[in-house]
């Protein structure tokens, strides 16, 4: 979901999980297609304030697939647990947040929230964690 | 046999636990911190302006210490309270005609820090002209007095808002320092935030003010709310809605308004737009005051509206009832004098505040690239602010659209 003003091309959409809320956010018109290139090579776990909701609320948005992916109960200090989260794996944070997110053994992809995931080089991006030194990549629904 | 194993160990328990730390960056609010040059770039009501008189009196704003007071033709004047003569506090200087005078060697500032007389000096001072104390401009509107403490060429217009430009029969703005909506005591001794963003927490509504401590409000707002949220150019809005028992829908509209103002619908579903708007104004990073505007035919009709405790005001509760019939200030108190935000767990219903901490964070970016923060107004011809909050009833016909603001 991208914050005003916006630097890119958006689609809306109304979202919500299992009522009590709802609201219309903005997400860039890239986002699916960047989203189903990084879920080929990654697993995609969410790290976010929406927690377990934020799969059901931006399925449609997104094109996500029906089963929810994994979501990280934190809201600060998320790189660092990615990192617990991934073990051995290479990995990459995309994020958007108020405050920096160091990380000493991934990558944390650091975009505009005007912008969001349209900031994010898709192939650039699986061709830099694999170029990670001696990690193997695990394909998603391979974790150890 | 690894699931036996980690069921015989305890999980998460408090051993080695390391507490988090605010959002420095919108809790802070003192001299060149992001919020604090957020908050600076606006009017803020400092006081009623029928306390300040010519008997000087301290005020603490935004972590700075100030002294306010009437010079004898009525102007208010808000000085840097240290002589910059000699340092003297004008704290015990004496009012006069046209400023103020320092009780340590007589030098005389007026409300916007030029110095009028330096007795001890040749010709009362040959040179005074050369030394200002350092002022602050204020202003007085809708019985509050207003400063501008920011930048001096970005100093914007003071708003006015519709709702007390257009009165009633009978009815006048009537301004309060009591603390209304803090639910405790005039001065509150927490961060400004964690009141704040609770403007823009409606489901805190039904479990603290319903279900947890009676209802203290009217029986309607322990419903469990549905609820928007939405961006909007001058801050946050939460659209809360509820199904009554008649059928009939009540929305709720509420805005968080930067960097300050609290547009929060009457909790006791008075219908239509918000007449009660207040300023959250900090004093520091660990205390603030809420200055009301009320529009009314009866001045106490305030201090009627505020939130009794099984039929006590809040003062009057002993430290059990506090504990029995929590209110907003035990909660909001009780998150700390500066809120632990790192250690929030934050969840979908607290979109409202996630999104008011996201844009805080990101306006006071914006002004520290130079830019301007949301809702300034710079032309006299732009000074009125319309007011979108409120209660409204959709009936339970088709055509509700008139019940919408």
């Amino acid at each position: 979901m991208l914050t005003e003003p916006f630097a890119t091309a958006v689609t809306e959409h109304r979202v919500s999980a299992w009522g009590r809320w709802g609201r219309i956010v903005s997400v860039p018109a890239t986002a699916p297609a960047i989203i189903g290139r990084l879920a080929r090579d990654f697993e995609i776990v969410w790290v976010s304030a929406w927690g377990h909701n934020a799969h059901t609320a931006l399925r449609e948005a997104l094109g996500l697939p029906d089963v929810p992916w994994r979501f990280l109960p934190v809201q600060f200090g998320k790189a660092r647990a990615v990192a617990a989260y991934a073990g051995d794996r290479p990995w990459a944070l995309v994020h958007d947040g108020l405050d920096d997110e160091p990380s000493e053994s991934g990558t944390v992809v650091r975009v505009d929230p005007r912008r969001g995931l349209d900031q994010v080089d898709a192939e650039k991006l699986v061709e830099a964690v694999h170029g990670l030194p001696y990690r193997e990549i695990h394909r998603r629904g391979s974790r150890p | 046999m690894i699931h036996d194993q980690q069921a015989a160990v305890d999980v998460g328990t408090a051993y080695g636990f390391t507490p988090g730390s605010p959002l420095e960056q919108i809790a802070r609010v003192g001299p060149g911190t992001p919020m604090g040059e957020v908050l600076r770039r606006y009017w803020q009501p400092v006081a009623l302006t029928d306390k300040v008189t010519q008997t000087p009196q301290r005020v603490r704003v935004l972590g700075e210490d100030l002294l306010l007071f009437r010079d004898g033709t009525g102007r208010p004047g808000l000085l840097y309270p240290r002589c910059c003569h000699r340092g003297a506090s004008l704290y015990y200087g004496g009012v006069e005609e046209n400023g103020i005078r320092c009780c340590y060697h007589g030098w005389v500032f007026d409300v916007e820090g030029r110095c009028l007389e330096q007795p001890c000096e040749p010709e009362l001072g040959l040179h005074r002209d050369r030394v200002r104390q350092p002022w602050y401009p204020v202003t007085e509107r809708y019985g509050l007095v207003w400063a501008y403490m920011g930048p001096p060429e970005r100093k914007p217009v003071l708003p006015r808002y519709d709702v007390f430009e257009e009165l009633g029969p009978g009815q006048a703005v009537h301004a309060d320092d009591s603390g209304f909506s803090g639910g405790g005591p005039a001065e509150l001794d927490f961060n400004w935030v964690s009141h704040w963003e609770n403007v823009m927490d409606p489901f805190h509504v039904p479990i603290l003010h319903a279900r947890f401590s009676g209802n203290q409000f009217v029986p309607e707002m322990a419903i469990m709310p549905e609820v928007s949220f939405s961006y909007l150019d001058h801050g946050i809005r939460s659209e809360s809605t509820r199904t009554l028992p008649d059928g009939r829908t009540l929305r709720r509209v509420t805005e968080a308004v930067f960097p300050n103002l609290r547009v929060v619908a009457d909790p006791r579903l008075s219908l239509g737009a918000c007449d009660v708007l207040g300023w959250v104004v900090p004093v520091d990073d660990e205390n603030f005051k809420i200055f009301t505007l009320f529009r009314s035919a009866d001045p106490d009709r305030l201090s009627q509206m505020r939130t009794a405790f099984g039929g006590k005001r809040w003062a009057e509760l002993n430290d059990e009832e506090h504990r029995r019939m929590p209110g907003d200030y035990e909660a909001q108190s009780s998150q700390g004098r500066i809120s632990l935000h790192t250690d929030d767990h934050l969840t979908t219903t607290d979109q409202g505040v996630t999104m008011l901490r996201r844009m805080m964070a990101r306006v006071a970016r914006q002004v520290a690239d130079g830019g301007d923060p949301p809702g300034l107004v710079f032309d006299e011809k732009d000074e009125l602010v319309c007011v979108r909050g409120g209660n409204y009833i959709e009936p339970l016909t088709d055509d509700s659209a008139e019940a919408t603001p």
